[in-house]
């Protein structure tokens, strides 16, 4: 990129070059979320307009108030969070797999945890309540995550193998889940498959303040290994040579990886495509790879997942629908486009 | 042993399966009762109706739908010269299965038959999006971008399909079977159209296997040696239609026999693809029963759909395929 | 959907507050809410404040078997959840249920238009609403039922919140006497070939289900002195999966209760398709002609008193019929 594109930010003898335009597009993109953020709030069965919506923060025991604070303000959260950490996930992935077909779903992740959480719902949750379900799909991604790891392991891993054994055991996962959701008996199905699709409804503080613990702890792990998941893309024996330990960073950002999906998926259920789209569509925003595009790619998976959760519970009223149903729906048409459009 | 001798073996075996087919089950049957079934049957007599009614029909449908579905996926991988392509992956299957629920979502409009019409239609809409992808300059340079093309529409079909479910969750237990995949319940005298298509599909395949083969060593290849891409791609993105189509409305959704038999085909018989397709068909079939079979006998007085059972025959099997490439690059 | 569910019971059963609070309804909230809802049973029981009173509370319910009760018991809720089938309300509760706003589905209620409804009491079940239990709490009352099925307790519960247990005392005298009058009444047309083996089944589009002793409507034909065959009493659950014709002997019984899963054409071609199999023909109630069409709606899908008196109507006719034959 030209020298011309960069800033220089200085603290004393810290400097740091930031490029510029990535993090135009990546403010853009901000930007962009916010507004998705605010329209999630203005709009529902009532609508706020913003000055009531003002008036509804300051009188959050109006029902006002009620809806906006306790309905959609915890909803809107859980939302950002699950798409922002789904495709942060992804991102990740991508770049250590260096491959755009790499994401929580192919590599098996989403579906090891869906398989976890199908069967904790149908064979524990009558005994043990549902408060295990979180635990029970962080185990199943970690699980899954590890069976791949160990299956590609031929004195090291390559990335394309670790994506085909992904595609592997997520069909194995998957064939697992519908077993699971065809024996047991159809009330549990019906919360399974809500599940299933991935839904924020009935999201409260509870809820987002455990998962931004999580993410919080999480981006704290993951800050000293940006810079690895960075270089990532690099073939394996010329990372060696700038004294990258590949085979160490590789599998731990895949763990954190696999971990971001784990929390995003255990609180939002198995909302698939984000991880895939999102960076994907990150990249064609901000070319470079760099903290702009992970940012941005968090962005605009937060984005997706408001949106569409925002469509699934206002389009068809007063059905309140899965935001998963919907996540596919927005993303395949500018997933598409951009794929087609990239070669150009 | 020569590839005919292997072809030979695999039909056999093939036979040998069907057999079992026919008797295995809650009731286990003798080859007495089979041939008593099948050549001087009685109306009164619980075997043979057993036979008559519900083996016979599970057998047939499971050797259609196997070999439909390896021959598909031949062929795709063939035609994008791409390892990893098959109906379920580019997202065929899932564009059947979507129409099919929708149908049946709307009550089939009162015509019992609609819902296999809809797979026909979500399988060429769904063909005609990934033809479409595939023949654009940006995809078909890299086949990577097919498959998260294919991907994506996998992706969108599903969801539409859980939209559905969510809405009308009555409808959530007829559609598991689709997602779940059956031979069982579809007896042949109102599936045999069915039967028909999907034969149909493979002997229209038949010719095209000559062209076919040049292009699997690439297009400008197959090009300089005078082969009609255009033609050669339209009929056998037809025929994909049919046989995925049919797939799909004989048994819904039945994973991995697509993608995994023509590679086990390729290893077991020889790289010219007009020996390994054919096999692919027999090989497919032969998976696809033992699938059924074992499907019916594990835990009974129950079933595990046979989408389950070929997903958990076909995961191990793919696993095995990557771990044994000896291709640095994987 | 079905309204079984074996383990649903416990889905919930949070052993820390049931052990914290007797009441029944008590439940895991927050602890101002909590106080709240103490301090409101506490008013209530005090001062029964709407019993009598021209003032109706104003209900919320969230299951289909909570509307069916809130209708037994006289108090027109002010909102409901769409019906599973016959969408959007049950046509046996449409002439009571006329204009009611409609939030939704029953899995996923629109909160936002349950707050606008400013309910006094929402009915809602542990089973379908566990997670939003805590949102529904800050909104109004919260009667939170175990199970959607158990259709006595439902009655009870909600009359006692309502202050209306005299007509659900009533109710439950009035169906346990029809029970008993019925079941002597089968027993002596029967005399002793009574007790009659039952199987009570679901034609679905693309299997059947039976039914068994412990599943909602199924409770009721064992509380009449049907039995089921062997094989059914060896299968545990609520209900047994027929995968295929070849299974359909162990569901054979003298009497069949058959319902179709959905109107779709889908599901009546199967029905025929059965019917015209020699394995159907052969079994018990088919050949003595006693195959009883009856409706899904009460038999597995409304989860209330009203559904079950529907069941009893049609066990009735179905009596009435077999000593027309004889």
């Amino acid at each position: 990129m030209p020298m011309s594109d960069t800033r220089a930010i200085r603290f004393g003898s810290w400097s740091r070059q930031f490029a510029g335009t990535p993090w135009r597009r990546a403010l853009a993109v901000f930007v962009l979320a916010g507004l998705v953020g605010i329209m999630g709030l203005v709009i529902g069965a009532v609508k706020l307009s913003p000055l009531a919506l003002l008036d509804a923060m300051a009188h959050p025991d109006s029902q006002a108030g009620l809806i906006a604070l306790q309905l959609r303000l915890p909803r809107l959260l859980l939302a950002l969070l699950c798409g922002g950490t789904l495709a942060v996930s992804g991102w990740i992935f991508q770049q250590v797999m260096r491959n755009a077909l790499a994401s929580p779903d192919t590599l098996g992740v989403t579906s090891g945890a869906s398989a976890a959480a199908v069967a904790y719902l149908s064979y524990l949750a009558a005994d043990w309540g549902t408060t295990g379900l979180p635990l029970a799909a962080m185990g199943g991604a970690l699980a899954v995550i590890a069976v791949v790891y160990a299956l590609a392991w031929r004195s090291g891993t390559t990335p394309l193998r670790l994506i085909l054994m992904g595609i592997g055991m997520a069909a194995l996962c998957s064939a697992i889940t519908t077993f699971i959701l065809v024996s047991s008996p159809l009330t549990t199905t019906l919360s399974a498959y809500v599940w299933l699709t991935g839904s924020v409804y009935g999201a409260n503080w509870v809820e987002v303040r455990q998962l931004a613990l999580w993410c919080a702890g999480l981006a704290v792990l993951l800050v000293p290994l940006v810079r690895f998941a960075l270089l990532a893309p690099l073939d394996d024996a010329l990372a060696v040579g700038l004294g990258v330990r590949v085979q160490r960073t590789r599998a731990l950002l895949t763990l954190v990886a696999t971990l971001l999906a784990g929390v995003a998926i255990a609180w939002g259920g198995a909302m698939a495509f984000v991880g895939l789209v999102a960076p994907h569509i990150a990249r064609q925003v901000t070319r470079a790879p760099g903290v702009a595009q992970l940012l941005t790619s968090a962005a605009l998976g937060a984005t997706i997942v408001m949106l569409a959760d925002l469509v699934g519970r206002t389009l068809f009223l007063p059905l309140d629908l899965p935001a998963g149903i919907f996540v596919a729906a927005i993303g395949t048409p500018f997933f598409l486009a951009l794929l087609l459009r990239e070669a150009r | 042993m020569s590839t005919r001798m292997r072809l030979l073996m695999l039909a056999a075996l093939l036979l040998l399966c069907a057999a079992t087919s026919l008797m295995a089950g809650a009731h286990w049957l003798s080859p007495v009762d089979i041939w008593h079934a099948v050549w001087m049957p009685s109306a009164t007599n619980v075997e043979d109706l057993l036979i008559r009614t519900t083996r016979i029909s599970r057998t047939v449908l499971a050797i259609t739908v196997g070999a439909s579905l390896a021959v598909a996926g031949g062929i795709l991988q063939t035609l994008t010269h791409n390892p990893l392509a098959s109906p379920g992956i580019l997202g065929i299957n899932a564009g059947a299965l979507f129409v099919v629920v929708l149908i049946a979502t709307f009550g089939g409009f009162g015509i019992s038959w609609s819902p296999y019409a809809g797979a026909f239609l979500g399988a060429a809409v769904a063909a005609a999006i990934v033809w479409w992808l595939a023949m654009h300059r940006a995809t078909s340079a890299s086949p990577l971008r097919l498959i998260l093309a294919g991907a994506a529409l996998a992706a969108l079909f599903s969801a539409f399909t859980q939209a559905l479910l969510v809405i009308d969750q009555q409808g959530l237990d007829a559609a598991l079977f689709w997602l779940a995949g059956s031979v069982s319940g579809r007896p042949l005298d109102t599936a045999w159209p069915l039967v028909v298509i999907a034969a149909i599909g493979l002997l229209l395949s038949a010719p095209l296997l000559r062209d076919l083969n040049v292009l699997s060593a690439g297009d400008t290849v197959a090009a300089s040696v005078g082969v009609r891409l255009r033609r050669l791609q339209a009929l056998a993105i037809g025929a994909i239609v049919l046989l995925a189509g049919a797939s799909v409305a004989l048994a819904g959704n039945i994973v991995f026999i697509g993608l995994i038999v023509p590679h086990i085909a390729r290893r077991l018989l020889a790289a010219d693809l007009r020996v390994w397709l054919p096999g692919a068909a027999l090989l497919g079939a032969i998976l696809t029963l033992g699938a059924d079979i074992a499907a019916r006998l594990l835990i009974q007085p129950g079933e595990i759909p046979i989408g389950v059972m070929t997903a958990l025959i076909g995961a191990p099997l793919f696993i095995i395929l990557v771990r044994r490439q000896r291709n640095a690059h994987v | 959907m079905p309204i079984l569910k074996p383990t649903a019971r416990a889905l919930a059963t949070c052993p820390v507050t049931a052990l914290a609070d007797h009441v029944p309804e008590a439940t895991k909230l927050a602890s101002p809410a909590r106080r709240r809802l103490l301090l409101g049973l506490a008013a209530s029981l005090l001062s029964p404040a709407w019993a009598g009173a021209a003032h109706q509370p104003r209900v919320v319910t969230l299951f289909q078997g909570a509307t069916d009760t809130a209708v037994a018991l006289g108090v027109t809720p002010v909102g409901i959840v769409e019906s599973w089938q016959d969408k959007p309300v049950y046509p046996y509760l449409r002439p009571d249920l006329a204009g009611v706003p409609l939030l939704g589905l029953e899995t996923q209620p629109s909160l936002e238009h349950i707050v606008q409804l400013e309910p006094d009491i929402i009915v809602a079940s542990r089973f379908r609403h566990a997670r939003i239990e805590p949102l529904l709490a800050r909104i109004g009352r919260v009667v939170m039922l175990e199970d959607i099925y158990r259709f006595r307790e439902t009655l009870s519960v909600m009359a006692q919140v309502l202050g209306r247990e005299a007509q659900a005392e009533a109710w439950l005298a009035r169906l346990d006497a029809r029970i008993r009058n019925l079941g002597t009444r089968l027993q002596k047309h029967f005399d002793d070939r009574w007790p009659l083996t039952v199987s009570l089944l679901d034609i679905r589009a693309n299997e059947v289900r039976s039914y068994l002793p412990p599943s909602f409507g199924g409770s009721i034909l064992a509380a009449l002195g049907f039995r089921w065959n062997a094989a059914s009493r060896r299968a545990s659950g609520v209900s047994l999966k027929l995968s295929g014709v070849e299974s359909l002997p162990t569901v054979d019984a003298d009497v069949f209760f058959v319902m179709l899963h959905s109107r779709s054409a889908a599901v009546a071609a199967h029905y025929r398709r059965l019917q015209a199999h020699p394995l159907w023909q052969r079994m018990a109630a088919p050949t003595q002609n006693r195959v009883w069409p009856v409706e899904a709606v009460p038999w597995v899908l409304s989860g209330g008193v009203l559904g079950v008196m529907h069941m009893l109507d049609d066990v009735e006719h179905w009596l009435a019929h077999e000593s027309g034959r004889a």
